[in-house]
């Protein structure tokens, strides 16, 4: 690990210097959300799989329809996102989707693609909501309601937000 | 397939064994692999990776936010974009020590680099093509594209730029000649990359939104075939005997691998999470596969499917280039 040691810390000093200026560009980034929860994998995913069931474990969200594989999902604080599904396997208790319409004045995302996974761990589950996306505005001055900053906020908040209302629906429902 | 301590142990071994082989001056020398540059988009430098041993042998610090890389024919250069910073980063030199930066306008992200001297690079923002004068980044044209113009190639012989563009579903096609635009040809839904074959008269191009490869002849313009492959084919190279192309699928975490004679998927195997950029040796013996999300490069037998190993390379790993090894000089006591 040595190597990658040092390339962590070049980048990090890097990016310590750097920071300020670097807030610009269509650079991808990255969100990885996981929770444990006290259930086996199959209850788990029993409660999750349905493409257009996430309202009913997902505080954020109002309403969900589907209709041939895409979701129009409505949310609580306004706004929608329109999804349509990729894969879905039971099998691999997992699926993904990405988003079609975005709607950047209630959810400063572009564009983004993400997976939903359910493992086991320590005779429990281990959820797993990872994505990919583009902020708001992937020009070079993006505003600060939909620069990297705003997007990553908006990301991280709606996957952990939704695996917390999962794993209290999933637990409290024993 | 995490690195582990054996695999370490090898590297570190494998190290030694070039040490001693430099030093060693009566003995044949080893031949030299080709070296693989590795953008990171997050950290602004550049791995650089041994072909032979498969281990990061040094890393280039360049200018923040490094995206698509791309070699000269000669392989003399390596050019970088840099979307954020409207910079075009030009690598020359002994082992590309030296770093010239240039200033464009917009947001350059697709390059490459004709025998001609000229440099191509797309401006996602502005929607165009810049030609450039590879030695000196004077600006030679801007020529219109479809919206977003991504990745970009030049077949060989074909005297035409292919352009991408993402959110314009369709190829613009310039004339390397006149540098002007011959035609828009519709593909599939949000084209991102592209690659010719070795002789210059296909072009593979894989389109993300509708997850298929369009196969298109470079001369006509025809669409020879629609390839379904994995889900979002952000990814896409050509064996160097032209046989096969390996799309990168990102969403599926999966790559493809197309039979350029009968235009079907003949084996799909699973990499890391979110493959994206390929590169394949000139020898074809190896494919590389950033696997974004990951944080690593998966090394694949493209004759096989296997997978070979995993490059730890950490996040923000976005584009590679291989350069050929350069000759070995002739032997003075052999």
């Amino acid at each position: 690990m040595f190597v990658r040691n040092l390339i962590l810390g070049a980048a990090a000093l890097l990016l310590a210097s750097a920071a300020p200026a670097i807030a610009h560009g269509p650079t991808p980034k990255k969100v990885e959300q996981t929770i444990k929860i006290d259930a086996p994998p199959a209850d788990v995913w029993a409660a999750a799989k349905d493409f257009g069931g996430m309202a009913d474990w997902h505080p954020m969200v109002e309403k969900v329809e589907v209709k041939d594989g895409t979701r129009t999902v409505t949310l609580k604080d306004g706004g929608t996102l329109i999804d349509s599904l990729d894969d879905s396997s039971d099998e691999e208790m997992s699926y993904s989707y990405r988003l079609d319409t975005p709607d950047i004045e209630n959810f400063p995302v572009s564009f983004y693609s993400a997976t939903f996974d359910v493992n086991e761990a320590d005779g429990g589950s281990q959820v797993e909501w990872i994505g990919r996306f583009y902020r708001a505005d992937t020009g070079n001055f993006p505003s600060e309601t939909q620069n990297d900053e705003a997007a990553i906020a908006a990301m991280d908040e709606f996957l952990k937000t939704g695996l917390e209302g999962l794993k209290a629906k999933v637990e409290g429902g024993k | 397939m995490k690195p582990t301590g054996i695999r370490m142990a090898a590297w570190i071994a494998g190290l030694l064994i070039c040490q001693l082989g430099a030093s060693a001056v009566a003995e044949p020398a080893q031949a030299a692999h080709p070296l693989l540059y590795v953008t990171n988009q997050d950290a602004g430098t550049v791995s650089v990776i041994d072909t032979g041993t498969d281990a990061i042998v040094r890393t280039l610090d360049v200018a923040p936010g490094p995206a698509v890389i791309a070699a000269s024919p000669d392989g003399k250069r390596l050019f970088i974009s840099h979307p954020e910073a409207a910079k075009i980063t030009v690598l020359e030199g002994e082992a590309f020590g030296s770093a010239r930066v240039c200033d464009v306008k917009g947001e350059p992200f697709g390059i490459a680099a004709t025998p001609d001297g000229r440099l191509y690079v797309t401006d996602w923002s502005r929607d165009l093509l810049t030609v450039l004068d590879a030695g000196t980044c004077r600006k030679e044209a801007e020529i219109p594209t479809g919206k977003s113009p991504a990745h970009l190639v030049a077949p060989a012989r074909a005297g035409r730029i292919f352009v991408a563009n993402r959110e314009g579903d369709s190829v613009s096609v310039i004339d390397a000649e006149r540098l002007a635009v011959i035609a828009n040809v519709a593909v599939g839904k949000s084209p991102f990359a592209l690659a010719a074959s070795p002789a210059g008269d296909r072009l593979y191009v894989a389109n993300v939104k509708s997850g298929d490869l369009t196969v298109l002849s470079t001369s006509g313009l025809q669409q020879l075939e629609t390839v379904k492959t994995g889900n979002m084919p952000y990814g896409v190279a050509v064996t160097p005997d032209g046989s096969k192309a390996v799309v990168a699928n990102q969403q599926s975490g999966s790559v493809d691998f197309v039979d350029t004679q009968i235009l079907e998927v003949v084996q799909r195997i699973g990499v890391g999470r979110y493959p994206e950029s390929v590169a394949i040796l000139p020898d074809g013996a190896k494919a590389y596969i950033i696997n974004w999300f990951s944080g690593d490069i998966s090394v694949l037998n493209p004759e096989t499917g296997e997978e070979l190993t995993r490059i730890d390379v950490g996040d923000g790993a976005r584009s590679l280039a291989v350069i050929d090894a350069p000759e070995e000089p002739a032997s003075q006591t052999n």
